[in-house]
C-alpha cells in the first residue's frame, strides 16, 4: 500500500496537476459559495473540460471540485444565511449567529479547518476499506451484483424526502429512462418509436445535466430576484479565529461527526445534504448544553462540516469498489472516468491500481488545497457571492449546453438535456423528489443486466438469487430496508394526521 | 389549509398523469421483440416498471382524492409558474433546435441575449452591456473549448 502511494505520489506532484487541482478547488469553492450553484453542477460543467485530458489530469479537476464544492457552502452559510449547498444546512444554525455576535471570522476558520479534517478522515477510511472491499467484490457474479442494485434501490426511500411513494414514482421513471435505447445482452431497441436518435437511449452526463442543472436554472428564474441583494456580514479573520483549548474540546464531536459522515456516505443514495443534519443532531442530543445549539457555538459548526466533507470519502467507497455512486456527484464522477473508458468496480483496483491510488493521493491534494485556498482567498469568495444571478445562470447553461455536446457530439445530447430539466422542473414542481431518478438510472442497468445474465447462467432457475450466501444476505438487506421505510412512513403519516386534527 | 388543497390537487394531477403513462408503456412493451428462448426478455423489466408505476400513480392519485374529500371548500390559488420560466424555456428550446443550424457562436450569443433579457430587472437593463456581454461570453466559451481543449462545437453558418 504504502509502495502503491509513494508511486501515486509522483505521479501526480506535477506542476500540470497542482495547477489542475488548485482550478478545480476555486471553482468547486465558488460553485459550492454561491446559493443554487452546487458541487453537482460544477462537477456537470467541467466535465468536458477533461475529453482531452488523461484519466489522472481528469480526475484531479473533478475530484477538486467536488472537494471545494462540498466545502464552499460554509462561506454563504456563515456569511448569509444561506446555505451554499445543502451539505452546509446545518452550519447555518450555529455559524450565522455567531457572524451576527461580530465573530464570522471565528466561524469560517472553524468551519473551513474542521472541514479539512473532517475531510481527511474519510479519505483515510477510504483507504483503508477500498482495497480490501474490492478483493471480497471480485469474487462477485451477476447474482451478488442484482442483489446490491436492488438493495441500493430500496434505498431510494432515504432520497424520498416526505413522500415515499413519490420518491418511488421518481426511481420508477429513471428506470424507464434507462431503458429507452439498446436493451442489454441482445441490444434490441426498446421505447424508439421509430426515432433515430433515440436508438443510442439517453446518456448519463446529459440527464444528469438537464436534472441538476437546467431544472435549477428554471427554478431560479421563478424565485424572487431580490436573492441578489444579499447582505453579507463583515468578518476579519486572524489565524484559523478559535483557540487551542476550543480545539482540544470538540475532539470527540469531531470524531464521532467524521465517522457518521463517513458511514452515511458508504450506504448508497445518502449524501452529505443528510449526514450534517444528522451529525449535527446527534452532537446537540449528546451534549450537557443541548440548549446551547442554535445561539452561535463553534460545535454545531463542527459537527456540520466535519461530517458533509468525511461523507466525500465515504460515498467515493461504493463508486470505486462496486461501481455503484453513493451521491449525485459521484454519479457525475461515474460518467467522467467512462469518458475515460475505466469502469469503477472491483477489477479497478485490479487492472488499475496506479490510478486508484492517484485519485486517493488527488484527495489529499485537494483537501490541502482547498484548506489554503479557501483560508487565503476568502475575502474573493466573499466578493463573488456578489455577482448578479442574471449573468452567471445564462452562462452555466452555456456551459452545460457545451458539457452535453462534447460527450457524443450529437445534437440529441443537448436536447436530452431540455427534456430532462423540463421533466426535472416539472417533477419538482409536484414534489417528486430528483435524486431517485438518478439512482433509478444508473442503478436499473445494473440490475437488468445481471438479472439476465444471471438467469442465461441458471438456464431460468432464480434459486441462486437466493442462495448465493452474498446474494442472499443483499436481498434480505434489501426486504428490511424497505420494511423499515414503510413502518417509518405510516408512523410519520398517522403522527402528520394526530398532528392536523 | 390552502397549502394542503394544492398538495391535493397536485397529487391528483400527478398521479393520473403517471397512471396515463404507465398503461402507455405498458402496451409500448408488447412492441418490444423477444429473441432469446428465455422467458425474461428485453421487455421483462420495461413491463415491471410499467406496473410499479401504474401501482404508486393509483397510489398518489387516491391519496389525492381521498384527502379532497375530507377538506371543506375554501379559495385556492394555483401555483402557477412565472412567466420568466415559460420564457426561459422557450429561449432554451430556441437555443437547442438552432445550435446545429446557426452554429454554436450565434445560436448562443442569441440566447444569452434572450435570457438575458428576461433576468435583468427592467430598470437594470442596458441593451448595449447585454450585447457584448454576450458575444464576448460565446466567443469566450468557443475559443477556450475550441481551441484550448480541442473541442467540437458546431460552426453552423460560419462553418
Amino acid at each position: 500500500m504504502v509502495n502503491m502511494f509513494v508511486t501515486a505520489f509522483s505521479m501526480i506532484l506535477s506542476a500540470k496537476i497542482l495547477f489542475l487541482v488548485m482550478v478545480g478547488t476555486v471553482v468547486g469553492i465558488i460553485f459550492g459559495a454561491i446559493p443554487g450553484l452546487t458541487a453537482t453542477m460544477a462537477v456537470a460543467l467541467c466535465l468536458p473540460l477533461t475529453f482531452g485530458m488523461g484519466p489522472v489530469e481528469g480526475m484531479a479537476i473533478l475530484l477538486s471540485l467536488y472537494i471545494g464544492g462540498i466545502s464552499g457552502g460554509l462561506i454563504s452559510a456563515i456569511l448569509i444565511k444561506i446555505p451554499g449547498t445543502p451539505s452546509s444546512i446545518a452550519t447555518t444554525f450555529d455559524g450565522y449567529p455567531l457572524a451576527e455576535r461580530g465573530e464570522a471570522g471565528k466561524a469560517l476558520g472553524v468551519g473551513i479547518v474542521y472541514s479539512f479534517l473532517g475531510g481527511m478522515v474519510g479519505f483515510i477510511t477510504l483507504f483503508f476499506i477500498a482495497p480490501p472491499l474490492a478483493e471480497v467484490a471480485l469474487r462477485f457474479g451477476p447474482y451478488e451484483y442484482f442483489s446490491i442494485a436492488i438493495f441500493s434501490l430500496t434505498l431510494i426511500s432515504s432520497l424520498s424526502g416526505k413522500s415515499l411513494v413519490k420518491g418511488l414514482a421518481s426511481g420508477l421513471i429513471g428506470v424507464f429512462c434507462a431503458s429507452v435505447g439498446p436493451a442489454p445482452i441482445d441490444t434490441l431497441p426498446r421505447f424508439t418509436y421509430g426515432i433515430h436518435a433515440l436508438e443510442g437511449g439517453f446518456n448519463l452526463l446529459p440527464a444528469l445535466i438537464g436534472l441538476f442543472a437546467v431544472s435549477e436554472i428554471l427554478k431560479i428564474a421563478e424565485s424572487d430576484k431580490s436573492i441578489d441583494n444579499v447582505q453579507i456580514k463583515s468578518f476579519q479573520i486572524k489565524g484559523f479565529g478559535f483557540s487551542l483549548k476550543e480545539f482540544n474540546s470538540q475532539w470527540i464531536n469531531f470524531i464521532r461527526s467524521s465517522l457518521i459522515g463517513t458511514g452515511i456516505g458508504i450506504l448508497p443514495g445518502i449524501g452529505s445534504g443528510v449526514s450534517n443534519i444528522v451529525a449535527y443532531s446527534v452532537a446537540k442530543n449528546s451534549s450537557k448544553n443541548p440548549e446551547k445549539y442554535g445561539t452561535g457555538i463553534i460545535d454545531g459548526i463542527v459537527a456540520s462540516e466535519s461530517s458533509n466533507n468525511a461523507t466525500i470519502g465515504g460515498a467515493l467507497v461504493p463508486l470505486l469498489t462496486l461501481g455503484i455512486p453513493g451521491d449525485t456527484v459521484t454519479a457525475m464522477l461515474l460518467g467522467g472516468l467512462m469518458i475515460h473508458g475505466i469502469a469503477p468496480g472491483p477489477l479497478l483496483f485490479q487492472n488499475n491500481g496506479e490510478l486508484v491510488y492517484s485519485i486517493f493521493a488527488l484527495l489529499i491534494v485537494a483537501n490541502i488545497a482547498m484548506l489554503i485556498i479557501e483560508y487565503y482567498g476568502i475575502k474573493l469568495f466573499v466578493r463573488l457571492l456578489r455577482i448578479p444571478k442574471y449573468y452567471l445562470l445564462p452562462a452555466i447553461l452555456s456551459l452545460c449546453v457545451v458539457g452535453a455536446y462534447g460527450v457524443n457530439n450529437r445534437v440529441f445530447d443537448v436536447v436530452t438535456i431540455l427534456i430532462f430539466g423540463t421533466l426535472g422542473y416539472v417533477l419538482e414542481k409536484f414534489d417528486f423528489p430528483l435524486p431517485p431518478i438518478i439512482l433509478g438510472f444508473i442503478l436499473g442497468p445494473i440490475a437488468e443486466t445481471n438479472l439476465r445474465r444471471g438467469l442465461m447462467h441458471s438456464e431460468g432457475s432464480f434459486l441462486p438469487f437466493l442462495t448465493s450466501p452474498i446474494s442472499a444476505g443483499f436481498l434480505v438487506l434489501a426486504l428490511l430496508s424497505a420494511l423499515s421505510t414503510a413502518r417509518k412512513n405510516r408512523i410519520r403519516e398517522r403522527k402528520e394526521k394526530n398532528g392536523s386534527l | 389549509m390552502n397549502i394542503q388543497r394544492m398538495m391535493q390537487k397536485k397529487d391528483i394531477v400527478s398521479g393520473t398523469c403517471i397512471v396515463v403513462f404507465s398503461v402507455f408503456i405498458f402496451f409500448s412493451t408488447f412492441g418490444i421483440k423477444h429473441l432469446t428462448v428465455s422467458r425474461i426478455g428485453s421487455a421483462f423489466v420495461p413491463r415491471l416498471v410499467a406496473i410499479g408505476l401504474f401501482l404508486v400513480g393509483g397510489t398518489i392519485l387516491i391519496n389525492g382524492v381521498r384527502n379532497k374529500n375530507d377538506l371543506s371548500e375554501a379559495s385556492e390559488q394555483p401555483n402557477r409558474p412565472k412567466r420568466a420560466v415559460f420564457t426561459t424555456f422557450l429561449s432554451i428550446l430556441f437555443y437547442v433546435s438552432s445550435i446545429e443550424l446557426l452554429g454554436f457562436l450565434i445560436s448562443n450569443t442569441i440566447y444569452l441575449i434572450l435570457q438575458f433579457s428576461i433576468l435583468i430587472p427592467k430598470e437594470k437593463q442596458k441593451i448595449p452591456v447585454i450585447i457584448s456581454v454576450a458575444i464576448l461570453l460565446s466567443s469566450l466559451i468557443y475559443g477556450i473549448f475550441v481551441y484550448g481543449f480541442q473541442l467540437y462545437l458546431p460552426t453552423g453558418l460560419l462553418g
